[in-house]
């Protein structure tokens, strides 16, 4: 019976049953789980950098490590004012609840660390008629806390003094008709929600009186982190946003990368078809002998340089010392070799010249190898480090890998963590985006470039 | 008009230009200026800089002084007596050492065992690359969180296991381990070659292996490994001489320290020339590891012949 089987499997060309033996069978399948675990390893830095920008401050330092971030809250405080407004005259009341409500809003979230709080709306009631309501998401409260007061602990004092920078971000809302409609409470008797009425009782003192304090899920306040990130750096430089870091980001890799399709390109060309073999294996060697040159060799000199010609502190600075890319050249060099010379020769004939040939007949033709070396150039110089961080020195020039690296200064501090990785993802998604559409030729681009080193 | 080609002094007289000459010439100049731009490129910010940067390793040559006192080999006698530059030097072998313990080997055994896969195998590999599409910096501030004191994933673990909570990258014992041991988790580069390495070696060879009953460990060991040796031995060397420049990962996560526990040779070259403003000193150091990343593309080169790569 055997010997039946090996024969009848012998006209499917025999390869799928052969390999099919037992210990071939018991080896995929430890491959399949080992494959499974190594990957999850491999991308669990990516995993953990993504959950960490959902994380608030109580999370990310939380032991033992959040690995799901926690659903952030929503806070409704209700104060009352029905007893204390029949003796009041109208503009004390006024300022009465202004300042309430500001207490509420910013003392709760300056006080409560240990509460999953993504936001604290604040509303003050006549009986049954809400005549003012404020609102104080997290984010809000960490782009303009240190703006507002320099001190580490708020007092009732501090807020009150500052009572109408305090109500510029909580856009406050007055009524005194009461015809503003209610904020959802939601549950009152959480933990987190006993731990607030407490604090009223004893570090805040306000005229109206505490009515309700209610707790809802606030899935948007997710993004609190990102939100900050956004933000981050107008706190220390005015007139900055992450879009700057993108921008010059974008400027300088598509500079590279024009540059590298022309100059290189070019350079690859004329070594492939205009030289003579000689001269061809000459200017070759020329070109590629200086990528056994590490880089840190030339760093002083080529500082000096960039320094004497006036590009420091340049998008320049970063772009020219740039050009010379052997591996490009040496790439396209490899390519051009491969077309066959008929085309290019009948394109001359033709009367062409020869930029014209380069340009509409070598260049559509290896489309392949324009493709490969923008995306590696895009890759190497959105994530380069080194040289802008010694070139470009403000803080408007700096690139998305500079912006992190200083924002690393900030992450000792558990409220800033989040929002540094956060910064960190929204520096990655370019890179991210740009690597899984156009994954296979990134791929191949690497294999070339990995063995050449 | 026979003459149009040519330049000539008068009716008669020689061609002071030939022809040939001429129309060569006029086919040079696509070449030239096609090859114009990156020859420039090259000699400025390539070559002149490597031959300024060993001409400022003979001189004293301060930021504030150039180019200052001639020391002839001064500078090259007085980092080679000096202990930092061994420590540096030291430093920079044991991270590279820990890189191959932790990281070399990762690769290789993720392509073998990718290599047995038959449904899922370009899903696997593009997790594998996926790291290199995040810019280092990100991922090293990832892992700048989770080696962070209180509050790591590192700590959360140790304590996790009943172990007491340690420095980690503060810690001059462990910081050089924490800087290689994310190259366990794997990611990068190189997974990708090796695959593609794996993949060319005949299927022919391995069925004919298989008919000849070897069986799954005798293919991995005997078949795919010798097979691709090569690779994993240019691979080697290139690890090697990127390890002596080992820059950018550590400065970031570690800016070097404690102290210098974690200090690099480029460390080393940046402190020198940067933040003490010595050039001179700092290019010495530069034209040292130059050496030294010469002598093992030497090697490479070397290895390459034999194997005829």
């Amino acid at each position: 019976m055997a010997s039946q089987a090996t024969v009848t499997a012998q006209p499917k060309r025999g390869a799928k049953s052969l390999r099919d033996t037992r210990s071939d069978r018991v080896l995929r399948a430890l491959c399949y789980l080992v494959s499974f675990i190594w990957c999850g390893f491999t991308v669990f830095p990516i995993y953990w950098m993504f959950t960490s920008t959902f994380k608030d401050a109580v999370d990310v330092n939380r032991m033992p490590p959040v690995f799901f971030p926690s659903l952030p809250s929503a806070y409704t405080i209700r104060l009352d004012y029905s007893d204390v407004m029949d003796g009041m005259d109208p503009a004390a009341l006024d300022l009465a609840i202004r300042e309430d409500l500001a207490l509420a809003a910013w003392r709760v979230t300056d006080m409560m660390p240990q509460i999953h709080l993504g936001k604290i709306n604040a509303e003050a009631w006549n009986g049954d008629q809400k005549i003012a309501e404020v609102s104080l998401p997290r984010y809000q409260y960490n782009h303009y806390r240190g703006q507002l007061w320099a001190t580490q602990r708020l007092s009732d004092n501090l807020v009150r003094r500052e009572i109408d920078r305090a109500h510029f971000v909580t856009g406050l809302k007055m009524d005194m008709t009461g015809g503003l409609p209610p904020i959802k409470l939601g549950k009152t008797d959480t933990e987190a929600v006993a731990k607030i009425t407490k604090l009223f009782g004893d570090d805040i003192q306000t005229t109206g009186s505490l009515v309700s304090v209610g707790e809802w899920t606030h899935v948007p306040s997710l993004v609190n982190n990102y939100i900050d990130a956004w933000r981050a750096p107008g706190r220390r430089y005015p007139n900055l946003s992450v879009a700057n870091y993108f921008l010059n980001g974008l400027t300088i890799t598509g500079a590279m990368i024009l540059i590298h399709w022309l100059i290189s390109g070019g350079a690859g060309y004329a070594l492939s078809r205009l030289l003579n073999p000689n001269l061809s294996k000459f200017m070759t060697i020329f070109f590629l002998a200086t990528m056994m040159v590490p880089s840190a060799t030339t760093l002083v000199p080529l500082y000096e340089l960039v320094g004497k010609m006036g590009l420091l502190d340049t998008f320049w600075g970063v772009i020219l010392p740039g050009i010379p890319g052997a591996f490009a050249i040496y790439l396209y060099k490899g390519f051009f070799d491969a077309l066959p010379q008929d085309i290019l020769d009948a394109s001359r004939i033709d009367g062409a010249s020869e930029y014209r040939t380069f340009f509409r007949i070598a260049m559509p033709m290896s489309r392949n190898v324009f493709t490969v070396i923008a995306l590696l150039t895009f890759l190497a110089y959105w994530n380069d480090f080194f040289w802008p961080l010694l070139v470009l020195r403000s803080a408007n020039r700096w690139t998305f890998t500079l912006a992190i690296y200083f924002s690393t200064n900030s992450m000792k501090q558990a409220a800033s963590l989040g929002s540094a990785m956060a910064t960190a993802v929204i520096a990655s998604m370019p890179t991210l985006i740009v690597f899984s559409i156009f994954s296979r030729s990134i791929q191949q681009g690497l294999v070339w470039s990995g063995l050449k080193g | 008009m026979r003459q149009s080609g040519s330049i000539s002094l008068g009716a008669g007289a020689r061609p002071l230009v030939s022809r040939r000459t001429l129309q060569r010439a006029q086919k040079a100049i696509p070449a030239v200026v096609f090859l114009a731009p990156a020859v420039i490129a090259f000699l400025l910010f390539k070559y002149y800089p490597l031959l300024r940067g060993i001409a400022m390793s003979l001189y004293r040559w301060d930021a504030a002084d150039p180019p200052g006192q001639f020391l002839g080999l001064g500078n090259f006698a007085n980092a080679l007596t000096s202990e930092h530059f061994y420590l540096l030097l030291k430093n920079t072998l044991i991270l590279f050492a820990f890189g191959v313990l932790f990281g070399f080997w990762v690769p290789i055994a993720q392509a073998m065992v990718l290599h047995q896969l038959r449904r899922g195998y370009q899903f696997f590999r593009f997790l594998y690359v996926l790291p290199v599409a995040v810019p280092s910096v990100a991922f090293l501030m990832t892992w700048m969180y989770i080696w962070h004191v209180d509050g790591g994933l590192a700590n959360g673990l140790m304590n996790a296991l009943g172990l007491p909570s340690q420095g980690w990258i503060s810690d001059p014992k462990l910081v050089k381990l924490c800087l290689r041991i994310p190259g366990l988790l794997g990611g990068g580069v190189g997974i990708l070659i090796y695959t593609a390495a794996i993949q060319n070696i005949s299927e022919e060879v391995i069925e004919a292996a298989i008919v000849d009953g070897a069986t799954a460990w005798d293919r991995i060991w005997r078949i795919i490994l010798p097979n691709i040796l090569p690779i994993v031995n240019i691979m080697f060397i290139i690890s090697l001489t990127q390890s002596l420049l080992a820059f950018e990962d550590v400065w970031i996560l570690t800016q070097g320290g404690p102290g210098y526990a974690s200090s690099t040779l480029v460390i080393g070259v940046y402190q020198r020339a940067f933040v003490q403003n010595q050039y001179g000193m700092g290019s010495t150091w530069a034209v040292l590891i130059l050496i030294l990343t010469l002598a093992f593309t030497w090697i490479r080169l070397k290895t390459i012949q034999e194997d005829r790569f």
